[in-house]
């Protein structure tokens, strides 16, 4: 397997180098490669069909519990093939659906390496290394949706795709993350045989939301659907290939993936169907009001994705094998639709249903193509889309969830699928002739051709299918042994009934789809998550922008009071946690040159805040500096004294020198601010001190230090214990104090060289 | 007494700290070396760092107890001295552009270095504040260096006076555990848990706490931060982002972890989310890179602080392999815009920071938009990129604490991060050239931006090359 | 040379006496708008946390809270002459050191 991962990685970075060299022919290149790994992959088949399962594991990241395991079973074997399959005839049609763009080289690169992605994605067997390869495929899916990068709209939908999926993607990581701590393992394998783990805990739903968040954005569920639709400005190729075929399936791929180990539940069951139903509704009737070949097509993804949500909301047997044949049946008709669509735009010039007529005329060969793909959506009876309706219907009957309703809902939205079939697949080719005779290259059909015959092929070997691709799928979802044939005609019971009745009822309304016109988007254009989005990230802009012209106002004194003010709240919060909330109750007993010393300090301080002058501003530092200093000698501790004595002078002859450089104080400020500012700074200051204050009604404990003086003579040979200690243990504290000393020696040397520089500019 | 075992047991800090005092005094000399001073200060970075990987495993207290080298120490010390050793790779051509080569510039950065190392190891409050200050005042020269730019000058006045102002709290909390527990050294500190609770040691240490937070710009002590990384020479924002960033939470962190109550985690979560919130949602309205990316450091403080948070044994693990990846991807990004950046002309103003000058770099420069575009993405969390496993290490340790809800917020302020970074994405591939200027890019800083890039793949692919650096279990 | 002060109360003065400069200090840096005088007012608290690690320091008969004053002292005037030099560079550039009018960075 991961032979197979990197030769489609490598061949992924060596893309633009083979356009350089091969240029024309380099699509045919790069598919053979492809179908050369598809075929590797394929000899994997053997062993998978023997032991049910293929495990391979690599170390990786063995501290953290996750390795680079990949774990193939039949759901990855199908997924597989889907992946690299079409990927291959993808990969064809662009080369010649590009051709004379620019960048092509890049596209390439972005396409395999979507790939790649997409492919490591549907095999990983460990939950990490499949969120990587989520979000690799987002990555790529957003250079390829932003590769028509000159229109506005294709770089806003570029962002908006990634972001989506990226926040989906993110939650689902949340959810690996506790899946891992219910059960103690990322791997896919091991994880398969842990559901009581996971189910019965109590964070279960937050793990079921999280990952559903995940599902839904990638598979654009309601209200996450929007960015589908958007993404349509990609060119065809990406459109069939990521938006239709792979990438928004990795959902479904990872509801099957879990649904052994979460499915089956009531919050599973409902929340599932819940969003399905109104997602296949919603779509059905966007996809049906829309006017743009791509827009139909991508809205009626939309609904057959919620289509198959729903099928694994049931979570019977039966409905598993609906959804997995649902979505082989859908690749292959979406992705032919949409590649048609391209060459249909290519011609016509135009991709308006109500221009486009009469095409059959001058492209004929294309048009049986698109009738076949057509057909299949439709369910047209031998066509494989047939088998995928009645399966639906079946296992909607068949079980006892929702009764009669479930029926109901999936045949309102598969008649609303006809009729977009019908709009999208027949109506561009029928009608008066009005275009030009176009001549296509024949080339350009090969993978449209291939995709719906297949559809129409496989439809005649079920037995085949069934054996080798189907129900190894359906047994590694559910995880139960069994067998369900896949017959073609269940004879003439309520599910044919239904079929008909979709069939009719969508040529219905398409007939008469101009008095159906409910102009639905009208109205739901105040509720779709589209226009949330938007106003989300205008609105979080704005808020930005005022929140930062309110805290960023450039004021340092704005920034001063709040960054204070949120201190002094930090200062309390213990105080509340300590839970003791004490007065000060101190008694005071001083002696007289204690009052007078204290109070000449305190005087001195406010002088410093208050003057205007600035000479006695920097005397009244001093003031506080010296009384400082004669605490110290009070205290025993004449050598730090004379130090502060000798920095006070030093400080006090630098503020003096600097302070003859610079203006006086100005008094430029209103008053009004002034009274403000003065209310609120000494409140500030009150504030402190109280809080301060508090701490001195605790008892500090008397703890003298053993260590140092005791050791200090045998050790040291010192008696001074604070020479001892500055000039022996802490030599290396020194010295971080004399390098201190000297950056900001040669700092100021640094910024006062602009004097020097300055004065030499204006002699010259 | 200091034991010869001492010296030989900090010869990364001796390295520097040497280094440092060696070029001012050729600085002092010979004015015309300072291709030489480059070269030695690189050298030294080097030998640092080599040095340092020999301490990994080993478990000292030197110089009385005033240092301790061990294996969490030594690790950020390691990412420390990278961060430095990028910059300074990257920064002769910066310097020479503006005009500012001096030799003081490379003394400041070693010096700043060394105060990092001393923050980082000490094992006493002494050396906490000596060591920050250290750091601190060779940034704020640092910040001004530009002197004739009206910006830096005003940047390194408002980074100087809250910085000042926030040492003077800093003091204040030092000194209150100082008495509360009567001795500076973490041995003594460490030892009595009951002394946790008792509300002196919960104001002093609140206050202690607030004076790294305001190095980290957590809100609300990052309103600096924006204004002062607009405003400093572009290499040192990278800098001080970067090196001064993980100096801060290295030193914080294991003291959190040890001295923090359970009831000091409902207060970091908070401030966690206001920080991430903020700094998030800001980048979105802003338009000069280099405010851009600062309001994204400050949200990564955010994300660190929700691994502080969780105060676990995955704690300490997922901050640095966080700061690791941090260090990677921001220091790129500065790199990047230093380079873009042009020089004055006369105008004295810093030109070409604002992400309309991005227009179309890929078509222009690949070569630096490419890279641009990996940190960036890596930035974002995107997978398989070193940034990606930061996050997820963060995360995973803060549900671990049962602290699920702040985990999903984080992540949900991530995708707004998304926003913005894919922004300047989307306007270098997507968008016209604004200008068909081609870069000139020096050798050196391509070799950091090179190792920049290579190893936020190679972490992002072999996350446990890190983990193994972890030689022993924590606490 | 350490003599302890032995009165238990008197730790109660100094540290009174040192958290009302505290505040003194911070009132100076939140009311005033020249640079130089929110410098000094800074310089106010620095010197009221020496002086409450001193008292803490001999009313501990412990010497540490000594030592970091000394390391204080220089940082302090390590900054005042850092200081100084950034304001005098700023006021070469921008006549003008009153903190109101230095806003361009911003938002």
């Amino acid at each position: 397997m991961l032979i197979v991962v990197s030769i489609l990685l490598i061949l992924s970075i060596l893309s633009p180098l083979l356009y350089k060299i091969f240029k024309g022919i380099t699509n045919w290149i790069i598919t053979s490669v492809i179908i050369t790994s598809l075929i590797l992959f394929i000899n994997y088949g053997k062993t998978i069909f023997s032991d049910d399962f293929l495990l391979e594991s690599y170390e990786w990241f063995s501290s953290a519990n996750i390795n680079l395991e990949f774990y193939v079973d039949g759901l990855g074997f199908m997924f597989g093939i889907i992946v690299l399959g079409i990927g291959a005839l993808i990969v064809l049609y662009s080369g010649y659906y590009l051709k004379g763009k620019e960048f092509t080289g890049r596209f390439y690169l972005y396409i395999v390496l979507f790939a790649a992605s997409m492919f490591g994605l549907v095999i990983s067997g460990n939950l990490i290394v499949m969120f990587v390869f989520w979000e690799l495929t987002g990555i790529s899916s957003f250079f390829l949706i932003g590769y028509y990068f000159y229109k506005e709209e294709s770089r806003i939908n570029a962002q908006q795709a990634l972001l989506v999926t990226g926040f989906g993607g993110l939650a689902l990581l949340a959810g690996f993350i506790l899946i891992y701590l219910s059960a103690g393992t990322f791997s896919i394998k091991e994880l398969l045989t842990k559901r009581e783990l996971i189910v019965f805990t109590e964070i279960y739903p937050i793990i079921l939301i999280l990952i559903l968040t995940g599902v839904f954005t990638k598979s654009a569920q309601v209200p996450f659907h929007f960015w589908l639709p958007n993404a349509m400005v990609a060119p065809a190729p990406i459109s069939a290939y990521l938006h239709s075929a792979t990438m928004v399936k990795a959902g479904i791929f990872l509801l099957m993936r879990l649904y052994p180990v979460m499915g089956d539940t009531n919050e599973w069951k409902y929340i599932l169907s819940g969003f399905g139903i109104f997602t296949m509704l919603m779509g059905g009737f966007i996809s049906v009001n829309q006017t743009d070949l791509k827009k139909i097509l991508a809205y009626s993804t939309v609904s057959a994705l919620g289509l198959m949500v729903t099928l694994m909301g049931i979570s019977t047997q039966e409905a598993i094998q609906a959804a997995v044949v649902f979505l082989i049946a859908h690749a292959l008709y979406k992705g032919s639709l949409f590649l048609i669509a391209g060459l249909v735009e290519h011609s016509a010039d135009s991709r308006d249903i109500n221009v486009l007529s009469g095409l059959y005329k001058t492209i004929p060969f294309l048009g049986i193509i698109s009738f076949a793909a057509a057909a299949s959506q439709s369910g047209v009876p031998l066509f494989f889309g047939f088998l995928g309706k009645e399966l639906t219907y079946t296992s909607a009957i068949d079980t006892d969830f929702l009764k009669i309703f479930l029926p109901l809902m999936f045949l309102m939205a598969n008649i609303l699928m006809v009729c977009a079939a019908l709009m999208a697949g027949v109506k561009p080719f029928i009608g008066e002739y009005e275009k030009e005779k176009v001549k296509i290259s024949s080339f350009k059909y090969i993978s449209p051709l291939i995709l719906s015959f297949t559809g129409f092929a496989i439809f005649f070997i079920p037995g085949l299918l069934n054996n080798t691709i189907i129900n190894p799928t359906v047994n590694a979802i559910s995880g139960v042994e069994t067998r369900i044939e896949l017959s073609l005609w269940h004879g003439f019971n309520i599910p044919l009934l239904m079929s008909i009745l979709t069939l009719a009822g969508g040529y219905y309304i398409y007939k008469y789809r101009n008095y159906f016109k409910l102009h639905i988007e009208d109205f739901l254009i105040f509720l779709t998550p589209s226009s949330v989005y938007h106003s989300m990230i205008s609105g979080l802009k704005k808020i930005a922008f005022y929140q930062t012209r309110i805290l960023q106002s450039g004021y340092l004194r704005n920034y001063l009071i709040v960054i204070f003010s949120f201190t002094l709240i930090l200062m309390i919060l213990p105080l509340l946690i300590g839970n003791k909330l004490a007065i000060f109750t101190g008694d005071l007993e001083i002696e007289r040159y204690e009052i007078f010393l204290y109070s000449a300090i305190i005087i001195s301080a406010i002088f410093v805040t208050v003057t205007k002058s600035r000479l006695s501003a920097i005397a009244a530092l001093g003031v506080v500096g010296f009384g400082v200093a004669v605490i110290f000698i009070m205290h025993g501790a004449p050598d730090i004294a004379i130090t502060q004595f000798a920095i006070e002078v030093l400080t006090v002859i630098l503020f003096v020198i600097v302070l003859f450089k610079l203006p006086r104080f100005s008094n430029i400020s209103k008053r009004k601010i002034k009274i403000r500012d003065t209310i609120f700074s000494v409140t500030a200051g009150v504030a402190v001190f109280f809080v301060l204050m508090l701490i001195t009604n605790e008892k500090m404990r008397p703890l003298i230090s053993d260590f140092y003086t005791e050791n200090s003579w045998t050790l040291a040979n010192g008696r001074n214990i604070v020479n001892v200690i500055l000039v022996d243990f802490r030599a290396i504290d020194t010295f971080g104090e004399i390098t201190v000393l000297a950056v900001a020696a040669f700092g100021i040397f640094a910024l006062l060289k602009l004097t020097v520089i300055n004065k030499k500019e204006e002699h010259k | 007494m200091i034991k010869t075992i001492d010296f030989l047991n900090s010869i990364p800090l001796l390295i520097i700290s040497v280094s440092a005092v060696i070029t001012i005094l050729v600085g002092s000399f010979y004015k015309k070396s300072t291709k030489y001073v480059y070269a030695v200060t690189l050298i030294a970075l080097i030998a640092a760092i080599y040095y340092s990987f020999g301490y990994l495993d080993k478990e000292y207290l030197i110089y009385n107890n005033f240092l301790r080298v061990n294996n969490i120490t030594t690790l950020f010390s390691i990412i420390a001295l990278f961060a430095v050793l990028l910059s300074t790779l990257s920064a002769k051509a910066y310097i020479e552009k503006e005009e500012i080569n001096f030799i003081e510039f490379y003394s400041l950065v070693l010096f700043s270095t060394a105060g990092m190392l001393i923050m980082i190891q000490s094992y006493n409050l002494i050396t906490v504040f000596v060591g920050l200050e250290l750091m601190s005042i060779s940034f704020y020269i640092l910040t001004g260096f530009l002197r004739k730019r009206i910006k830096s000058n005003e940047s390194a006045l408002k980074y100087f006076l809250l910085g000042a102002f926030m040492t003077g709290f800093l003091l204040f909390g030092i000194s209150l555990i100082y008495g509360i527990t009567g001795s500076m050294s973490y041995a003594n500190i460490f030892q009595d848990t009951s002394v946790f609770k008792n509300p002196v040691f919960l104001i002093g240490s609140a206050l202690f706490m607030i004076g790294f937070f305001f190095k980290m710009g957590l809100f609300p002590f990052h309103l600096w931060v924006p204004d002062v990384y607009e405003g400093a020479p572009t290499t040192i924002t990278g800098l001080m982002s970067t090196a001064g960033k993980i100096a801060a939470v290295g030193t914080i962190t294991p003291f959190i972890v040890y001295t923090a109550s359970d009831n000091f985690r409902l207060i970091f979560s908070i401030i966690a989310l206001l920080t991430m919130l903020i700094g998030n949602v800001t980048a979105l309205a802003q338009s000069n890179i280099k405010r851009i990316l600062a309001f994204s450091s400050i949200a990564s403080a955010g994300y660190i602080l929700v691994g502080v948070a969780a105060m676990n044994d995955l704690s300490i693990k997922s901050v640095s392999f966080y700061l690791l990846a941090y260090t990677l991807m921001q220091l790129g990004a500065f790199i990047i815009v230093s380079l873009i950046e042009k020089p004055a002309e006369g105008i004295n103003e810093y030109r070409n920071v604002d992400i309309e000058d991005y227009k179309g770099l890929a078509r222009t420069n690949p070569q630096l938009a490419i890279p641009l575009t990996i940190f960036l993405f890596s930035l974002g969390g995107i997978p398989p990129l070193a940034g990606f496993w930061g996050k997820y290490y963060l995360f995973y340790a803060a549900i671990q604490s049962n602290l699920i809800w702040l985990s999903i917020s984080a992540i949900l302020f991530s995708v707004i991060s998304l926003y913005y970074y894919l922004k300047i994405v989307v306007y270098m591939w997507f968008n016209p050239p604004a200008n068909g200027d081609v870069y000139k890019i020096d050798s050196m800083p391509s070799l950091s931006i090179l190792i920049a890039a290579f190893l936020t793949f190679l972490f992002g692919i072999f996350p446990q090359y890190f983990f193994a650096l972890f030689k022993t279990p924590f606490k | 040379m350490i003599f302890i002060f032995s009165n238990m109360v008197s730790l109660d003065y100094f540290l009174t006496l040192s958290i009302i400069l505290f505040s003194i200090g911070v009132i100076g840096v939140l009311i005033r708008r020249n640079a130089i005088i929110i410098f000094m007012s800074i310089e106010l608290m620095l010197n009221s946390v020496n002086l409450s690690l001193i008292s803490f320091s001999s009313f501990m008969g412990d010497s540490q809270g000594q030592i970091l004053v000394f390391f204080v002292m220089a940082v302090a005037a390590a900054e005042a002459a850092v200081g100084l030099a950034i304001i005098i560079a700023l006021f070469r550039n921008k006549e003008t050191i009153n903190i109101d009018e230095i806003n361009i960075l911003k938002w």
